[in-house]
């Protein structure tokens, strides 16, 4: 459409060839046509059934998964107070030998906890192979009646606390 | 920078001026990549970021519970507050027909916990088939891992 037939007399370069910006512009132009309905992103979250019939007790060859978030956002697994990079061996060994439908981690937060943190766990929990990750409540020993410090205290004759830095 | 100087002898036109197309189409071009940023249902909250998260179009087929910040919780872009939530949610669905639009919690990333989990506590108990709740994620920071 936009190949020059006369050049001009005596000019050397009297007009830009414009077709390849054209189509470049018109390429891009499709392209950002289609990405505006832009994607969302979403980590699907299970809730507790809202029934008041009690559940099943969990089978105690099962052993559940169950982080807690602090409200100073530092967590643990199974109550036990984990930093990040053992968090995801932990819970990647945990659920390495187990079969799909019993890769489930639960998460527990404290309300003071920030969102951010939450997700993350989530996030990283489905990253190490959770199937299904959902929200729980301890009554308990869960983060919203402990501290991490109170838990360390609590569970500390049978295992040697690791260091903490 | 199109303007014809030359025109063929005896063809009727030799060639089109493409100067106003190129001019239309970068307009265009330029408007669609200003936009493209600020284009996302709901209010706008700095979400947390994730790996794992599932990838999908929005086509406005999702009708988002947006909670900043401060705790403030918003219905698509209406502010409201939480004891109307319910209503607002089953205002905004009326118009669905048949199908509800899925529901997705956009939640701020410095939000407390306690605020989102309100709204999604309020949302579960109230709406059916909200087993499941979606929560909306950013995509992670470059480089990370």
């Amino acid at each position: 459409m936009g190949a020059k037939v006369g050049g001009s007399s005596g000019g050397s370069m009297d007009e830009i060839n414009v077709t390849p910006l054209i189509d470049v512009v018109l390429v891009l132009l499709i392209i950002f046509m289609i990405i505006t309905p832009m994607t969302v992103q979403k980590l699907p979250a299970e809730l507790p059934p809202i029934e008041d019939t009690p559940p099943p007790p969990p089978d105690p060859n099962k052993k559940q998964l169950m982080i807690s978030v602090f409200a100073d956002n530092s967590y643990a697994l199974n109550l036990v107070p984990k930093d990040e990079p053992t968090l995801r061996a932990d819970l990647k060994a945990q659920l390495k030998g187990r079969v799909i439908d019993e890769r489930n981690v639960f998460v527990d937060a404290n309300g003071e906890a920030r969102y951010e943190t939450v997700v993350h766990v989530i996030d990283v929990a489905r990253e190490m192979g959770a199937k299904r990750v959902g929200f729980a409540e301890l009554k308990e020993t869960g983060p919203e009646k402990l501290t991490a410090d109170e838990l360390i205290r609590l569970a500390a004759p049978p295992a040697p606390v690791a260091p903490i830095p | 920078m199109g303007a014809k100087v030359g025109a063929k002898k005896g063809g009727a036109m030799a060639d089109i001026n493409v100067t106003p197309l190129v001019d239309v189409v970068l307009v265009l071009l330029i408007i669609f990549m200003v936009i493209t940023p600020m284009l996302s249902s709901g209010v706008d909250v700095a979400l947390p970021p994730a790996q794992t998260a599932e990838s999908e179009k929005d086509m406005g087929t999702n009708l988002v519970i947006g909670v900043k910040g401060d705790g403030s919780v918003f219905v698509d872009k209406k502010a409201v507050v939480i004891d109307n939530l319910i209503e607002e949610i089953a205002a905004q669905r009326e118009g669905d027909d048949g199908r509800a639009r899925p529901l997705v919690v956009k939640g701020d990333r410095n939000a407390s916990y306690r605020q989102v989990r309100a709204v999604i506590d309020e949302i579960h108990e109230n709406v059916p088939f909200t087993d499941t709740m979606l929560l909306a994620t950013d995509k992670p920071p470059e480089g990370v891992n």
